[in-house]
């Protein structure tokens, strides 16, 4: 992928040349940027304007303070915030704690995914390339007692009891046509429906929607 | 004067019960963070390390000869991750029912070997806001009476048991029903000196309330506590 610009954020530095080294070898021509504290993270990605930031949780405000999960917690609300379209992978051995950002992730309109740090190679790159084509996966504890929005299931009428597509769907709902495939990506996370080779992502959308109900 | 030495000695007793429930709690709250501080340990320190030495070996040229050592790799690093989830439960500080939730998971899968442990969980989506304090002590609660139950029960007979939270309108409740193979086992569960300490604890740590019943092959725990105003 040429010309991608991604940032990688992680207090250990032998973590931090690992994940390079991974992300290099996947996307060669891709320019890759570290830090190692949220204040130094936070000033690279207004600078460089990544595609993809890989960002722990446990994570110093400055170099040399300790580690915490509440700085790296700060740091996503922050990124959250101020670059509503950023793509996102979360890569951290305690991922449980992003529950608390979950209403703000539910309304990023960029990619994000989490990334444990016990998956293997081959998935985190999944999650990776996941995140850069803009999907949103959360662990399913975030999805507990599915949450479909009022807009969510006037997408899934719109395009399978009417048959609209997204460019009529967003003149349909009076919003921009990015605003509906952000809708797509939410919904598609709270119904367990992730890309997979071979297989439609919209009808596995709509299988999904048929099993849980919510059109007819 | 035999009345004012009464009344004194009640103040007294009661100052003694006050100072003492006040030891307890301020003891069992340094032991959770004494516990938080291991947890974030490993997930800080021994996980990174696993992390690291897990992508220098999926990297390595001869894929093949290094498979067994990935595989030894992952199985540590499940261990580490399940030991840093046991010492600090997730989601206690930010979803009681999330926490509980994420708790039946790992007793699941760690109760007694060959013992058929079946959790079934009612648990609304939607909590208010607990203290962290408070659901620590459940959790620690709740653990210790089904370890103690699973270690009780004859490993090759079937124990269902079924937890609910419960949102009365000023108070929670945490009802845990095990169904025992028969009457007599119900019964001899009952009489363990172990389960009997659990009522009094909770009403120590967590000013709340705790009581047992038995109906048939069926033994009800239910713990109650009051919401926010009143402190833990």
């Amino acid at each position: 992928m040429a010309g991608l610009k991604i940032v990688v954020v992680d207090d250990h530095e032998l973590v931090l040349d690992s994940t390079v080294t991974v992300l290099q070898r996947q996307y060669p021509d891709a320019k890759i940027s570290t830090a190692q504290a949220t204040a130094t993270a936070l000033t690279l990605i207004e600078q460089t304007q990544p595609d993809l930031v890989v960002v722990d949780l446990a994570l110093p405000e400055q170099s040399g303070q300790v580690s915490r999960t509440e700085t790296g917690l700060q740091l996503l609300r922050t990124l959250l915030q101020r670059f509503p379209t950023l793509n996102i992978v979360v890569q951290s051995a305690n991922a449980k704690s992003l529950v608390r950002l979950k209403p703000s992730i539910n309304t990023h309109e960029g990619g994000f995914t989490i990334a444990e740090k016990s998956l293997p190679l081959k998935e985190m790159l999944t999650k990776v390339d996941w995140a850069i084509q803009g999907v949103v996966y959360t662990p399913r504890e975030m999805r507990t007692g599915l949450e479909i929005k009022p807009e969510w299931l006037e997408v899934l009428r719109l395009a399978f009891q009417e048959g609209l597509q997204d460019k009529a769907i967003a003149e349909r709902m009076r919003v921009a046509e990015r605003t509906v495939r952000h809708y797509w990506t939410q919904v598609q996370d709270a119904l367990g429906v992730y890309p997979d080779a071979g297989k439609n992502n919209r009808i596995q959308t709509e299988i999904r929607a048929r099993e849980e109900g919510l059109i007819d | 004067m035999l009345s004012l030495l009464l009344v004194s000695g009640l103040v007294w007793l009661a100052v003694v019960h006050w100072q003492t429930q006040q030891a307890l709690r301020w003891w069992f709250e340094q032991r959770q963070r004494w516990l938080c501080r291991e947890a974030e340990q490993v997930r800080n320190g021994l996980l990174q390390e696993t992390f690291v030495m897990r992508r220098r070996l999926e990297l390595s040229l001869d894929e093949d000869g290094v498979q067994h050592w990935i595989e030894q790799m992952k199985y540590l690093d499940g261990h580490l991750v399940q030991l840093s989830d046991n010492l600090a439960p997730p989601y206690g500080e930010v979803s009681l029912p999330l926490a509980i939730r994420d708790w039946a998971k790992r007793f699941e899968a760690i109760a007694t070997p060959g013992a058929q442990q079946v959790i079934a969980l009612t648990l609304p989506d939607f909590w208010h806001s607990e203290p962290l304090i408070r659901s620590q002590i459940l959790l620690t609660a709740l653990d210790q009476l089904l370890h103690l139950v699973a270690t009780q029960n004859n490993a090759d007979a079937e124990m269902p048991i079924s937890i609910e939270l419960r949102n009365r309108q000023h108070w929670g409740e945490l009802v845990v029903q095990i169904h025992y193979a028969s009457v007599e086992a119900a019964q001899q569960a009952g009489r363990s000196p172990e389960l009997k300490y659990l009522p009094r604890t909770f009403q120590v740590l967590a000013s709340g309330r705790c009581s047992y019943r038995q109906q048939q092959q069926t033994v009800s725990w239910c713990f109650r506590w009051q919401y926010a105003h009143d402190k833990v």
